[in-house]
């Protein structure tokens, strides 16, 4: 069957669209530079859960349960959708979690940080440069024969677990509905002020999201391959996408006045360039040896990978332990352990590359 | 005997790099490359194709994709 999201044309409408639907959410109330956000999505889902308590980030975002569902009715839809997994589960869980705790030292997931540049936003340039810098690590060891191992075909049923979690958040919304004023609302949480508070209306961030999850999952858009292809085949394939999806917030920021340029004062953004470049490069290697981004992996479970619902399984953990365990950025500046985090991921990254490489 | 190489089970991106390996090492006029993966069969191709091979015909046998190759005339 024709894809055409798959062609050179299909990539490069994909970026342009999500671009086009981060700016609409971000226009109806998500928060600046943050039209769609991956990991700080998954953040604020995992605040809204309770299992962290940092009240300025606390929602059940609709935009990661559209990302699944969107992609599991694509992948149904085109007979695409064929549960796998066994591919070193554990190793992907602790990916996970790096990439959860170092992308919030940045302040942002890959598409977060091109969402940032533009908005202006240098600082997210500096990130950029460390996120290829991750992924051209990557690849060397890709070279040299890394390898996380084959994965197996598993039955239909396994693969319907993740996208029916993501129903599960979404009856969670439905049916305990935020009440103005009230953090705790007997089952979840609602973010009162602050990010988690900011968000565009739930049946149009869900509608987004799901549109954004069928085109993704058709045109297979991510980030980290993004770069990854230029650096091991020299391949721009899926690098015009991203770079749509840049050009078009770009211009919609540009014609509604929304392109501020600097470094200082830029939203929910800090401007320490050690560590804005260090977290984006672990955030990039980490992608690069589980072989997505935070946004590839969601839509990978849309398609019944489990291996990528136990790599997000270790990105909610790993945003949760942002918050508890004070890794997380603010606005000022670091956090008090965010060195030490970035460092540590960084350190297990080189340890998990050199473990599954073997020589050719 | 056919140069077959089998990608199955293997995640992004190593079908595709495993099927550059080939082609650089070997440079044999045709190949068949195995995967189950709609997404890395797409990737495979790309790769070949930018290699100067294209893709011959293609058959499924129960969930493995069979992509043979042959070099551009």
């Amino acid at each position: 069957m024709y894809n055409f999201f798959s062609s050179s044309k299909g990539i490069v409408l994909t970026g342009l669209l999500i671009g086009i639907g981060a700016f609409l959410l971000q226009f109806l109330g998500n928060p600046a530079n943050m039209g769609i956000c991956v990991v700080c999505f998954t953040r604020d889902t995992t605040g809204g859960l309770g299992l962290h308590r940092a009240e300025i980030v606390q929602y059940i975002r609709p935009e990661i349960i559209g990302f699944v569902l969107g992609s599991f009715a694509a992948a149904l839809a085109s007979k695409e959708f064929q549960p796998q997994s066994g591919s070193s589960p554990a190793v992907r869980f602790v990916l996970g979690i790096i990439t959860g705790t170092s992308a919030l030292v940045f302040l942002g997931c890959p598409w977060r940080m091109v969402l940032r540049i533009a908005g202006g936003d240098l600082n997210a340039v500096v990130g950029v440069l460390g996120f290829a810098a991750g992924i051209f690590i990557g690849t060397r060891f890709f070279k040299r024969g890394y390898t996380l191992g084959k994965s197996m075909p598993i039955s239909q049923k396994a693969g319907l677990v993740f996208p029916l979690l993501m129903l599960g958040l979404l009856l969670l919304l439905i049916f305990s509905p935020e009440k103005d004023g009230s953090v705790y609302n007997r089952l979840i949480y609602y973010s009162q002020s602050g990010p988690g508070s900011m968000h565009a209306p739930l049946l149009i961030s869900l509608g987004v999201a799901f549109l954004v999850g069928i085109i993704a999952q058709r045109s297979r858009f991510c980030t980290m391959g993004a770069f990854r292809d230029i650096f091991l085949f020299r391949e721009i394939h899926l690098f015009s996408g991203l770079f749509a999806l840049f050009i078009a917030v770009l211009v919609l920021n540009l014609v509604n006045g929304k392109f501020n340029p600097g470094f200082v004062g830029q939203p929910i953004a800090h401007t320490d360039h050690v560590w804005n470049f260090l977290s984006m490069l672990t955030v990039g290697f980490a992608a690069a040896l589980a072989g997505g981004c935070p946004g590839r992996q969601f839509f990978s479970t849309g398609e019944g990978n489990n291996d990528s619902a136990t790599y997000i399984i270790g990105l909610f953990v790993g945003t949760a332990f942002a918050h508890n365990f004070g890794i997380a950025s603010s606005a000022q500046a670091i956090g008090p352990h965010s060195a030490f985090a970035v460092i540590l991921g960084l350190a297990v990254c080189f340890a998990i590359a050199f473990a599954h490489t073997k020589k050719r | 005997m056919e140069n077959i190489i089998d990608t199955c089970g293997l995640s992004c991106p190593q079908p595709a790099l495993e099927v550059l390996n080939f082609i650089q090492q070997n440079g044999a006029d045709t190949f068949t490359a195995l995967t189950d993966s709609i997404t890395s069969r797409e990737n495979i191709i790309r790769t070949a194709a930018k290699h100067g091979y294209r893709l011959k015909h293609e058959e499924k046998q129960l969930m493995i994709m069979h992509l043979h190759f042959s070099k551009n005339a």
